[in-house]
């Protein structure tokens, strides 16, 4: 288990995706369920360094990657209380051409991971995100 | 990890990019303005092969939707060749599965 705080700005968005990823492959996760789990951290972290604080703030997020035979990621802030997956879903049933070009981030997190979870706690604005390996990996 | 790179070939129909590697905040601006300069210089039929491509997160969604409503106000055309599967999948999440060929 690995946790960090580092500084909740999109600039850091490499690094946050690169220490999930080495602490998957640290731990023999499966490759192919890899990139699922890295673009729903990606989703996760942009929301929290977009929104948590204000624009002038200097803001943390903590950082904690639990990897077994289910990878758990928990992003803690400090922010204002805001639940991330409160937002309204995406209409994808309108044609291209008249899209919304953006409001997809938190419909792939609830669609790419097995569990997705908010809670406000003791000033703490708490998101964790769950991706368990199937039962044919964990049969390898 | 995060590199990315699109080879770009100019076809009889229009332009073509093999991309390769990650699509995410930490590149959008290279992917971006490699298919705005394609339009701007006067490109309507844009075709990605995204065969190589390990991952896409919704910014990538938000650039490739752009640009197809370019292409298509200009009436050109916009494609994606041969998807991989993190491609197919995010597509398919977006709703934008008819933009796929190949």
């Amino acid at each position: 288990m690995v946790t960090l705080n580092i500084i909740a700005n999109i600039n850091n968005t490499g690094e946050v995706m690169d220490i999930v990823d080495s602490e998957l492959d640290r731990n023999d996760f499966p490759v192919d369920l890899r990139p699922e789990i890295l673009i729903a951290v990606e989703e996760a972290f942009v929301n929290i360094a977009s929104y948590a604080y204000k624009p002038e703030e200097d803001g943390y997020v903590e950082l904690s990657v639990d990897v077994d035979e289910k990878a758990v990621i928990r992003f803690t802030d400090w922010g204002e209380p805001f639940n991330p997956l409160e937002g309204n879903a995406p209409d994808l049933n309108v044609p291209i051409m008249e899209r919304e070009i953006g409001g997809l981030g938190i419909h792939f997190i609830k669609n790419l991971m097995d569990e997705a979870n908010y809670e406000y706690s003791g000033g703490n604005n708490i998101l964790t995100i769950t991706k368990n390996m199937t039962k044919k990996d964990r049969e390898i | 990890m995060s590199e990315l790179t699109m080879d770009r070939v100019e076809t009889n129909e229009g332009i073509k990019f093999n991309v390769t590697g990650r699509i995410t905040t930490v590149n959008e601006n290279f992917f971006g303005k490699k298919l705005s300069d394609a339009l701007e210089e006067g490109f309507t039929h844009i075709v990605l092969n995204m065969r190589e491509v390990t991952i896409m997160t919704s910014i990538g969604i938000r650039i490739i939707l752009k640009t197809y409503k370019s292409c298509m106000e200009a009436g050109g055309k916009f494609q994606i060749e041969d998807p991989s599967e993190v491609v197919k999948n995010v597509l398919g999440l977006s709703a934008l599965q008819q933009m796929m060929v190949g």
